[in-house]
């Protein structure tokens, strides 16, 4: 097992460049997800990180050695693809010996490693069947156990959930986890799941357009977001926004509605342009506070989701409670003390 | 010895030197024809021993040739190709689309065993039957007539399967919902399904009008009368018999060739997808 | 209602009738055909296997058939590799590749016909400039298809000549019907280009191998066209396939009970050809993804 670094890593296709000068330091044993709307360069990276894509500038190294120009069988990581990439005219057996076959490994050497990997991942009995007669989650794990048996440096997962239906990838991720737990290995995981970031990373790296945003716990990024992006992208239902400027102790909304938010926006520069956030999470009825009249209901059980509309712009609220309120009732909400976000209009930036 | 991403310069270098010989050689022969046929008559012979580049290029360009063969025979087979070949292409669409369309709009008894036929019918070479087809055809006291080279030609099994894909892959609901407003099946055939399929029409008349404008054997053997001869015919009777026009055969070999190859170059993409698609889907 | 269910049949008729007459009806000409006998009258009558029975003791039909079975044993594993090699070579991205793709398909435009009178010039001693080509590099000029030994070779190479680029477009097909992923799987793993080659890319690629080498076979034991205009069967017999053999019984010797006795010949063996097919599209692979 081993670390993983990556140094003002840039990528070009023709004109476009898809990675803007991203560096990211990956520790020894750690699980580090990368996320960001489609587009953002996440899979680019993991591709560099492969090695089957040529960085335009920057450095790689994995386990302290300088990998930028090497082929990928020279860096010793392995890898699941989004559609498992399995061969399709070999056994699930031959599927996961592959690489320990080229490696010129004993016959005996590589069927107790299979038989290991299958072990672990309850493909034992399916070891003598070609891909196309498993299952998408079969599938999954004759992937994963591909990667396994081969004891690499690095684990690099792109969208390895992504073609499976909602259950199972509850269900397979959990399963990677333990995995990582069990294995103690080096993973570097792409989604664009956050809830798949969130539950599974040590780390999460937020990028867009072809830079990292930020870096950081997953509580961390969720309680402390740099940006207005990193706040509206992690976290579901997302982070509610309310524009408008401030006024003293006050922030003064697009169509002109006051909304007195005592203890939250002292010491800000008057009249600046803002983006104040708060999570659905954080909104609780009270007695007073912003007034809020209530759009839809949506009970789901043990919660109650409410589109509201303050001051004229939609606000979700997600109360752990069950309640009586109905379309085109005026309710009031006050936000949990400590727990409002203020960005940057213009910038994003937290402040 | 450590193996790096980069694409090898020396692989690449290798890569583009074979495809250039290998261009080389399959275009040769074609543009060497097209050059001979206009050299002058006098540039025709090219003694063995004078090769260079004079072997390729004519002292100077004339369409001597192509004059001199406007007087011949070979504007008659000219004209018995065309019709022979544009009449297949009508009608070849016509009865092929119609047939393409039942296999996809309708379910009816014994659909799997026809569609089976159509299938075979294309796989099996058209070759493989010409001798008993002759039979056939002298029988009915056809040969040496252009009925005899069209009405066998009309129905083809690549071209009804290419339009069943095509019109396979519009919704039925489309034709549905025409039959609910009370548009007959061949209202809907001709007016609905017919405009959308511009495509498949396109490559179904190329198919069809090269399958009669190549075709060889079929017109050898069922109307081997002069009066009848089709191009390929007589472009092939002219290089076995003795004769002093050799110009004239440049022309009419090159010009042949170039009508067969135009339009496949103008649609050699949508051809090509279709050929695949019968071959291999 | 009856209309609805007729309707699918009036589509049908016109191109069924021509299927079943002039495609399906041969085949069984042929087979009533190959066991009558004319006489010299023109009378018809039939006579059994007789035209078999004598076929089987005819020098010149085992020669014929010798003829057709080496040529196809060297000529479509000969198309199948050419086609593959070009099809690897111009399996890559960008805009000259395209090009090149242009030229190496533009003989399957030219006829078989027409590519026979094509290199019937190309190769002649007076009218061609590939013998002087001969001369100059120091081999010297050759007869081609007007020499014993060289003729069959000669056609062969006619054949690829046309045939290779189009036989080149399947597998080409093919090779980008393998997920891309699946060879950068093979790289990560570690396999060299040569292993990836050997261990991913053929066997992935037997089906449309299979496809095109079955095809090919069933067209190239009907070959004719180059036979009739360059060579007549001939030097010796050395280019006389079984079709024309079948074309001379019934043009040549007004044998029209041998000429369909070959043919029926052929035709079994184009049936078989054609099962095989049928059964290597109908049947997916069981282990495909």
């Amino acid at each position: 097992m081993a670390t993983m670094s990556v140094r003002g890593l840039r990528k070009s296709f023709g004109s476009t460049e898809i990675l803007k000068g991203v560096s990211l330091d990956v520790a020894d044993e750690e699980f580090v997800a990368l996320v960001g709307p489609s587009g953002c360069g996440k899979s680019t990276l993991l591709r560099l990180i492969a090695g089957l894509e040529e960085a335009s500038s920057g450095e790689i190294s994995i386990a302290g050695r300088p990998v930028t120009r090497l082929a990928p069988k020279q860096r010793d990581v392995a890898m699941v693809f989004q559609n498992y990439a399995l061969y399709p005219h070999l056994t699930v057996r031959a599927n996961m010996g592959f690489s320990l076959k080229l490696r010129g490994e004993s016959k005996a050497g590589i069927d107790t490693k299979v038989n290991q990997a299958a072990e672990i991942l309850g493909l034992s009995p399916l070891l003598d069947r070609y891909p196309g007669q498993l299952s998408g989650g079969q599938r999954q794990r004759v992937a994963t156990g591909r990667a396994i048996v081969r004891d690499p440096a690095l684990f690099l997962f792109d969208e390895p959930l992504s073609n499976l239906d909602a259950k199972l990838r509850v269900q397979m991720r959990t399963e990677i986890k333990a995995l990582h737990i069990r294995l103690r290995s080096t993973m570097v995981y792409v989604t664009h799941d956050q809830i798949e970031a969130m539950t599974m990373a040590d780390r999460i790296v937020v990028m867009q357009s072809g830079k990292i945003e930020q870096v950081g716990s997953p509580l961390d990024l969720y309680d402390r977001p740099i940006n207005a992006f990193v706040a509206g992208f992690l976290g579901s239902p997302a982070m509610n926004f309310l524009e408008g400027r401030i006024d003293g102790g006050a922030l003064v909304t697009l169509d002109g509605t006051r909304l007195s938010m005592p203890g939250h926006l002292g010491g800000y520069q008057h009249g600046q342009a803002v983006l104040w956030g708060i999570r659905p999470e954080n909104l609780a009825l009270a007695a007073e506070g912003l007034s809020a009249r209530v759009e839809v209901v949506e009970p789901t059980g043990p919660d109650t989701q409410l589109l509201l509309r303050i001051a004229g712009q939609p606000i979700i609220a997600l109360l752990r409670q069950r309640m009586k309120v109905r379309p085109g009732e005026l309710i009031h909400v006050m936000p949990e003390p400590g727990m409002t976000h203020l960005f940057d209009k213009e910038s994003g930036r937290r402040l | 010895m450590t193996e790096t991403i980069a694409r090898n310069p020396l692989a690449v270098a290798l890569r583009y030197g074979a495809l250039s010989i290998l261009a080389f050689a399959v275009v040769c022969p074609l543009a060497w024809l097209a050059l001979a046929s206009l050299r002058p008559q006098a540039e025709i012979f090219q003694p063995v021993s004078e090769f260079g580049w004079r072997t390729f290029v004519p002292s100077r360009l004339t369409l001597d040739n192509y004059r001199a063969l406007m007087s011949g025979d070979f504007p008659l087979a000219l004209r018995n190709s065309s019709i022979v070949a544009v009449t297949t292409v009508v009608f070849g669409l016509v009865v092929n689309a119609l047939a393409g369309f039942a296999f996809a709009a309708f379910d009816f008894r014994g659909k799997n065993l026809l569609f089976l036929l159509v299938i075979v019918s294309f796989m099996m070479p058209f070759e493989a039957i010409v001798m008993p087809l002759y039979v056939l055809i002298s029988g009915l006291g056809w040969t040496n007539s252009y009925k005899a080279l069209i009405i066998p030609e009309v129905a083809n099994g690549m071209i009804i399967f290419l339009f069943r894909q095509f019109f396979a892959s519009i919704p039925k609901d489309f034709y549905e919902a025409a039959r609910v407003d009370g548009a007959s099946w061949l209202y809907i055939w001709a007016f609905i399904a017919m405009p959308l399929s511009w495509p498949t029409i396109a490559t179904s008349s190329l198919m069809l009008f090269l399958s009669q404008w190549d075709s060889f054997f079929w017109p050898v053997v069922a109307a081997s009368d002069p009066d009848y001869a089709v191009v390929q015919v007589a472009i092939a009777r002219n290089i076995n018999f003795e004769q002093n026009d050799w110009g004239g055969l440049f022309a009419s070999t090159n010009l042949a060739i170039l009508i067969g190859m135009i339009p496949f170059l103008l649609m050699q993409r949508f051809y090509v997808r279709s050929l695949i698609s019968g071959g291999i889907k | 209602m009856l209309s609805s269910r007729l309707t699918p049949f009036l589509f049908l008729a016109p191109a069924l009738i021509g299927l079943v007459v002039f495609r399906l009806a041969p085949i069984g000409i042929a087979v009533a055909g190959s066991m009558t006998g004319t006489s010299l009258m023109g009378d018809l009558s039939f006579v059994g296997l007789e035209n078999f029975a004598y076929l089987f003791t005819d020098a010149e039909f085992w020669s014929s058939l010798q003829v057709t079975l080496l040529f196809n044993l060297i000529i479509n594993p000969l198309q199948l590799a050419v086609a593959f090699a070009l099809a690897l070579l111009v399996f890559q991205q960008g805009r000259a590749i395209w090009f090149y793709r242009l030229l190496l398909v533009l003989p399957m435009a030219v006829s078989t016909g027409l590519s026979a009178v094509l290199f019937g010039l190309f190769l002649d001693g007076n009218l061609g400039p590939f013998n002087g080509f001969l001369e100059w590099i120091g081999i010297g000029a050759q007869a081609f298809h007007r020499n014993q030994d060289q003729a069959l070779g000669t056609l062969i190479g006619i054949a690829t000549w046309k045939g290779a680029g189009y036989w080149m477009l399947f597998l080409l097909a093919g090779l980008y019907s393998i997920p891309s992923s699946v060879q950068e799987a093979a790289l990560i793993d570690g396999a060299t280009p040569w292993q990836r080659f050997r261990l991913v890319t053929l066997p992935l690629m037997r089906k449309p191998m299979a496809f095109v080498l079955v095809a090919d076979t069933a067209i190239n034991f009907l070959f004719f066209a180059p036979v009739y205009i360059l060579t007549s069967g001939g030097p010796s017999g050395s280019t006389s396939v079984l079709m024309y053999q079948a074309y001379l019984s019934a043009f040549t010797f007004s044998d029209l009970g041998r000429s369909l006795a070959i043919s029926t010949i052929l035709l079994m063996i184009i049936l078989i050809i054609v099962a095989l097919e049928l059964r290597l599209l109908r049947s997916p692979e069981d282990h495909a993804a």
